[in-house]
């Protein structure tokens, strides 16, 4: 199985309390399986209060890899911060919304909206 | 080995003929037949007894122990100090040995795996409906294909109380996990069927006790709907699951509506999020149900089946058969063209359909 995403990290934003994880590919089994290592890491030292994953160029996204972020959301509500997600593309703002991740996951257009709902 | 035993019966027989000669020429000046004929046999039995402690007795040792693992056998390991032939022999016996063993057990745990595997996909079985309800009205028609032995899809049918109630569903993922869920939420239907007056109650009550057993990253998205045999009125209650299709005669058009709501066990209560709407089901309407096994079906080339080509498919078929469109004629026509799209790609998500066709 050839993995299909690739997760860019930026520096985290200290002053704004966020960091950004960006998705490139596919998050199907492959993708999920290819970078959950990585992702579960980042996760695990993230300090600040959001973390936002900027799905911009992710084009593809089933049911495991939203089990995946839901068990993010789950972690980081633990600790007290949140999961956000920004930018998705209409299918994959399709799948979220089906699924009803948005109603627990706050899901915005793009970092604009997310900055000024705060 | 055998250059150590020639040496040392060389040196004993030079030995044994000194010992007889000396003590036959001592005593007679000349060496007897005799002697040579008790010299030779000493020294036959001496090979033979050799023989056979030294080679024969530890390779037949070797050799047993060797039938022992073949048959399956318990075989035990060989001690020896040997640094010839048969210590040899014994050494690798004991090292191949050593990684049967370990082969073994794993062939059996592996048994035993399936075994239990095998169990539990008889008792999937059990759980899906054997047939279709015989309803009035009702025309249907259901299909499942999991991806592995144990797949996470679901679907029922439940008569009570005057209504029928059924569902499609599909756990994240599959395998044994969404196998256990899948069960787990067709009992629990089944149970709340038979309690609650409403479709909307027994997804409230499901999802309230599924997320108590499972952990966040599995879920279950689900569609119900229900058919009130008295009112002859289609309801529906939505679980983050697929859209609904429903082709309307009237306008020969296909409405596809999203089931809404939120996927089973995700949030402790689901009260806010889920809603029974009613739907719009005329005499010769057909409503289909499936879940994203056929959706995201993909061809050699990548491209998803999508519910696009899903739609078409559906128009296409009732188009051909004209009046004489059935619920079974079209469940097969998907199947058909799905499997023309997809090809010789393998299947990797379980796939679900129910069609249903007002009479």
């Amino acid at each position: 199985m050839q993995p299909t995403l690739t997760i860019k990290t930026e520096a985290p934003n200290k002053d704004k309390n966020y960091q950004i994880v960006k998705f490139v590919g596919e998050f199907d089994k492959a993708g999920y399986m290819g970078t959950k290592e990585e992702l579960d890491s980042i996760v695990d030292k993230f300090e600040l209060k959001d973390m936002i994953f900027d799905f911009t160029d992710l084009k593809f996204i089933n049911s495991e890899s939203i089990g995946y972020l839901i068990e993010v959301h789950s972690n980081l509500v633990k600790k007290d911060k949140s999961l956000v997600l920004v930018k998705p593309d209409t299918h994959v703002k399709e799948v979220l919304k089906t699924i009803g991740i948005d109603e627990v996951v706050p899901m915005y257009a793009d970092l604009d909206s997310y900055l000024k709902s705060n | 080995m055998f250059l150590k035993f020639l040496v040392s019966f060389a040196l004993f027989s030079v030995v044994l003929a000194g010992v007889f000669w000396a003590m036959d020429y001592l005593g007679t000046g000349t060496v007897s037949f005799d002697v040579i004929f008790i010299f030779f046999g000493i020294l036959f039995l001496y090979v033979l007894v050799s023989f056979f402690l030294f080679i024969v007795k530890p390779i037949r040792t070797v050799l047993s122990q060797m039938q022992l693992v073949l048959n399956g056998k318990k075989f035990n390991k060989l001690y020896t100090k040997r640094v010839d032939e048969v210590g040899v022999l014994a050494h690798f016996f004991n090292q191949v040995t050593e990684g049967f063993a370990k082969v073994a057990e794993d062939v059996q745990d592996r048994d035993r795996i399936l075994d239990e595997l095998s169990v539990a996909v008889e008792l999937q079985k059990e759980i899906f409906p054997d047939k279709v309800p015989n309803v009035n009205g009702l025309s249907i028609v259901a299909k499942n294909r999991p991806a592995t032995e144990l797949g996470g899809d679901s679907y029922d049918f439940i008569e009570a109380k005057d209504k029928l109630y059924f569902y499609v569903g599909d756990v994240t993922g599959h395998g044994v996990t969404a196998g256990l869920i899948m069960a787990m939420v067709n009992s629990m239907i089944d149970s709340f069927a038979e309690v609650y007056d409403t479709a909307k109650d027994i997804i409230i009550q499901t999802n309230r006790h599924i997320k108590k057993y499972v952990k966040p990253s599995m879920y279950m998205t689900l569609v119900m709907l229900c058919w009130d045999k008295k009112k002859n009125v289609m309801s529906y209650v939505g679980a983050g699951h697929e859209h609904i299709l429903i082709y309307h005669k009237a306008s020969e058009q296909i409405e596809d509506i999203l089931s809404g709501g939120m996927a089973l066990g995700m949030i402790d209560d689901v009260a806010k999020n889920v809603q029974e709407k009613e739907l719009s089901f005329e005499k010769g309407d057909i409503i289909i149900l499936y879940t994203d096994g056929i959706t995201e079906a993909r061809n050699g080339g990548n491209e998803l089946y999508g519910l696009d080509r899903l739609k078409q498919s559906i128009l296409g078929y009732v188009a051909n058969y004209s009046a004489n469109y059935s619920a079974s004629g079209l469940s097969h026509h998907i199947s058909q063209d799905l499997s023309s799209f997809v090809g010789d790609e393998s299947q990797i998500d379980d796939m679900t359909l129910i069609v249903v066709e007002k009479i």
